[in-house]
């Protein structure tokens, strides 16, 4: 057999073989988010919402619940946040629209008041996730959520702060804001932006970028 | 007066001229009496207009009670009705802080003053056709006793090529008649108050993205036709649950074939005359029941169908052609059942086998992309424990294997009720064979319902798919005492497994399964054992779960722990 024949079954098999991707930037934030653990006052408070009163009574626990956002003139201790229904079946899952909303009180550990919202919540298009996260794992995903817990403490005491803003802190808004638009799901957007308007805004002002208006 | 909305200020002769009012005082908020519980009052010092706007609707709305009002008539109100609303909407999406709207009694003045008025509308809107209304109801009922027949049936019913064949025949016709029920609703819909439905326009789709108060429109037909169209799909999903596999369809079909020869050679007829009398004695179930009242009457209301309408605000209203529910045949899936009996697969784990962390699943997505969840998030931890297992090194506490038989597919969104049903089963010392257990679930759901402690869906009762169980009831079903922890420590959970109980978890779904997809919701599992190391520290929980119909699985603490946590940590102990 004639050398270059003999090299062929190598040939093909190097062909077949694609080379891994390089890791995306949104891989290696997760891969470094769940290597360092985000433990925050923020995140037991919102694993307390969800098994104490009064969310705990009208919230059904399936309901997985959206990022906190700052609450106005809160001094950084007061979130806001909502619970939306999710249909489960074959396929991807499809979220609606929110349909609970509670105050989280992070000095007491729980939420200070939680509603249902009125109306049939409608179903949301779109894939749940942002595209960025497509390839990174369950667990990895969970860890950057732990992390926006923690940056959302930072950026929360920077809004409910006196005083014009220090570069500290407009760092901690546009850590906060990148992370949030990694994070968050793309057709609840306009929800998080009602849940504070006057935060977004002030957002925007401090970090440059924030998330779009919603009427 | 200071009117805040130039939008709404515009619109205001309009609207008073629609509703026949007269314009409203414009030098204060005109003087009311104390509130009463649903009021709209909270809205006045913010945009008095609006709030006079209100009244008079509100009062023209009691003017003509009981009356049977013509259709413009009707459309009229229901304008006004939505100007108020989306006035409404911009005042609380400017004024949100002011008023508090976070509080519950100011989200209830300002809705459920609304809310009052669209159910006026509502009921001028069907009493002034009143005779649609009761053949539409009429149809619908009848359709929904069918659908609760069907799904009675296929819950009773052992999972069989033939039940399988004739649950979908009747799923086909049903979901023939009430699309054609439906398709009357819209019809009547868009001739009496002109919102077509909710769950079908692209124009309501519109509004429901930009605003949260426009998603109320609907009328009780609308709700009533939605619910049937869920019930539909959860009859769907549960023929899909007993959906016979490959083999079984294969073993099935050749027992049909041999059984047919064998009546055509006792017959002694020609092979065409014979298969021409079989096709005419096909069971009647398996036939599309008679078909309803025509749609003739109401579709020939007037309404152009193939243009739609547009409406106000340029809101379109189109009729879709679609089926109520997509009846396109189920995909030849596998039964999703472990594909050996749970107990079996206990007495596997024993030997060198690894341990069962769960099976893995592919879904294709709506997209076409194929997904591959292994269940196992630290495959490593998994092997690791195995080794130590198979060397003798670990102990197996509590009985997962005894308690591998309890678990069954639960029948919705029942996790809770499901997870409660396999405790009472133990306790009780029930036989758990997959109706048993589903019956215990049955009685779960009802009492859960009519004691408000599962949240379902207001349009129809029996499905329990939407809105599960809150937290704060959890063990509510059981019959005997049960100690509830929230936010308890590992070691809690640990001493009540290693004290050789079945204790009730809740769990982050996303870590527990690995699916990052369903990140954040809860799942309720039952623990009915752990693995421990020769010191007594845990390495790993075994689970029961309803969710995927596994039972056994191991999970390590590596990836239970956190799931776990995430939740709240929650278990329910019996005592």
């Amino acid at each position: 057999m004639r050398p270059a024949l003999r090299l062929l079954p190598l040939l093909l098999l190097a062909a077949c073989v694609r080379p891994d991707r390089p890791p995306s930037s949104a891989q290696r934030e997760a891969a470094e988010a769940q290597e360092r653990k985000f433990s925050t006052r923020l995140g037991e408070t919102i694993r307390g919402a969800r098994v104490t009163a009064p969310c705990a009574a009208i919230v059904p626990g399936e309901w997985p619940e959206g990022f906190p956002v700052p609450a106005e003139a809160s001094r950084g201790r007061r979130f806001k946040i909502f619970f939306y229904p999710m249909s489960s079946g074959p396929g991807a899952p499809t979220i609606r629209a929110p349909a609970a909303e509670a105050l989280l009180d992070v000095e007491a550990g729980k939420a200070a008041s939680c509603s249902l919202l009125p109306g049939e919540p409608e179903a949301l298009p779109g894939s749940r996730w942002p595209a960025a996260l497509d390839d990174v794992g369950a667990f990895q995903h969970h860890a950057l959520m732990q992390k926006l817990h923690d940056r959302a403490e930072a950026v929360a005491a920077v809004y409910g702060g006196e005083g014009a803003a220090t570069s500290a802190d407009v760092e901690a808004a546009k850590d906060y804001i990148r992370l949030f638009k990694l994070n968050a799901e793309p057709s609840l957007l306009p929800y998080y932006y009602r849940l504070n308007p006057a935060f977004w805004e002030w957002l925007r002002e401090i970090a440059g970028d924030s998330i779009p208006a919603a009427r | 007066m200071r009117v805040k909305s130039p939008r709404f200020r515009t619109l205001l002769p309009l609207l008073l001229a629609l509703i026949g009012a007269a314009p409203p005082e414009t030098a204060a908020p005109p003087a009311s009496p104390a509130p009463p519980a649903l009021d709209f009052r909270a809205m006045c010092p913010y945009d008095a207009t609006l709030c006079a706007v209100y009244d008079a609707l509100n009062a023209e709305l009691d003017g003509e009670a009981g009356k049977k009002l013509g259709v413009e008539r009707v459309t009229s109100l229901n304008e006004a009705l939505i100007a108020v609303i989306r006035g409404s909407d911009a005042v609380i999406f400017r004024e949100a802080g002011k008023l508090k709207i976070e509080e519950p009694e100011n989200r209830a003045s300002i809705y459920g003053g609304l809310w009052v008025l669209r159910e006026k509308v509502n009921t001028l809107s069907l009493s002034s056709a009143p005779d649609e209304v009761l053949r539409l109801s009429a149809d619908l009922m009848a359709e929904e006793r069918r659908a609760d027949e069907l799904m009675s049936d296929l819950n009773a019913s052992v999972p069989s090529v033939a039940a399988h064949g004739e649950a979908y025949a009747r799923l086909e016709a049903l979901n023939a008649d009430a699309t054609r029920t439906w398709r009357e609703v819209q019809a009547f819909s868009l001739n009496v108050d002109r919102l077509g439905t909710p769950f079908e326009t692209e124009g309501d789709r519109k509004l429901a993205a930009s605003g949260t108060l426009t998603a109320k429109f609907s009328n009780p037909l609308h709700a009533r036709v939605a619910g049937l169209r869920d019930r539909l799909a959860r009859i769907k999903s549960s023929a899909e649950a007993v959906a016979p596999s490959p083999a079984e369809r294969a073993a099935a079909a050749r027992e049909r074939s041999k059984a047919v020869e064998a009546r055509l050679a006792r017959s002694g007829l020609d092979r065409d005359v014979f298969e021409r009398r079989a096709a005419e004695d096909l069971p009647a179930a398996a036939r599309p029941p008679p078909l309803g009242p025509v749609a003739a009457p109401i579709l020939a209301m007037g309404v152009d169908r193939e243009r739609g309408r547009s409406g106000p605000e340029g809101i379109t209203l189109t009729v879709s052609p679609k089926m109520l529910l997509d009846n396109r045949p189920p995909p030849a899936v596998e039964r999703p059942t472990t594909p050996l009996p749970p107990r079996t697969f206990w007495q596997k784990v024993r030997g060198a086998s690894p341990l069962y962390a769960g099976r893995t699943v592919t879904d294709r997505e709506k997209d076409g992309k194929k997904v591959v969840i292994v269940p196992d998030a630290f495959p490593e931890e998994t092997a690791r424990v195995a080794k130590l297992r198979d060397q003798g090194k670990t102990e197996t506490v509590g009985d997962p294997g005894g308690r591998a038989k309890y678990v069954f597919r639960q029948m919705g969104g029942t996790c809770a009720l499901a997870s409660q049903a396999q405790m009472y089963a133990e306790a009780h010392g029930i036989k758990p064979t997959r109706g048993t257990m589903r019956q215990i679930e049955d009685e779960f759901f009802e009492k859960s319902r009519a004691t408000d402690q599962f949240g379902g869906n207001a349009a129809d009762p029996k499905q329990r798919w939407d809105n599960g169980t809150p937290n704060e009831v959890l063990g509510n079903m059981l019959d005997t005492p049960v100690k509830k922890h929230y936010l308890a420590k590992d070691e809690e959970l640990f001493a009540a497994v290693s004290s050789g109980k079945m204790v009730m978890i809740t769990a982050n779904t996303g870590l527990l399964w690995n699916d990052k997809r369903i990140l954040s919701t809860s799942h309720a599992v039952v623990v009915t054992g752990a693995e421990v190391d020769k010191s007594g520290a845990l390495l790993g929980y075994y689970i029961n779960d309803t969710g995927n119909d596994e039972a056994a699985r191991f999970v390590s603490a590596m990836q239970f722990l956190p799931a776990w946590r995430d939740r709240g940590s929650l278990f329910i102990e019996p005592l």
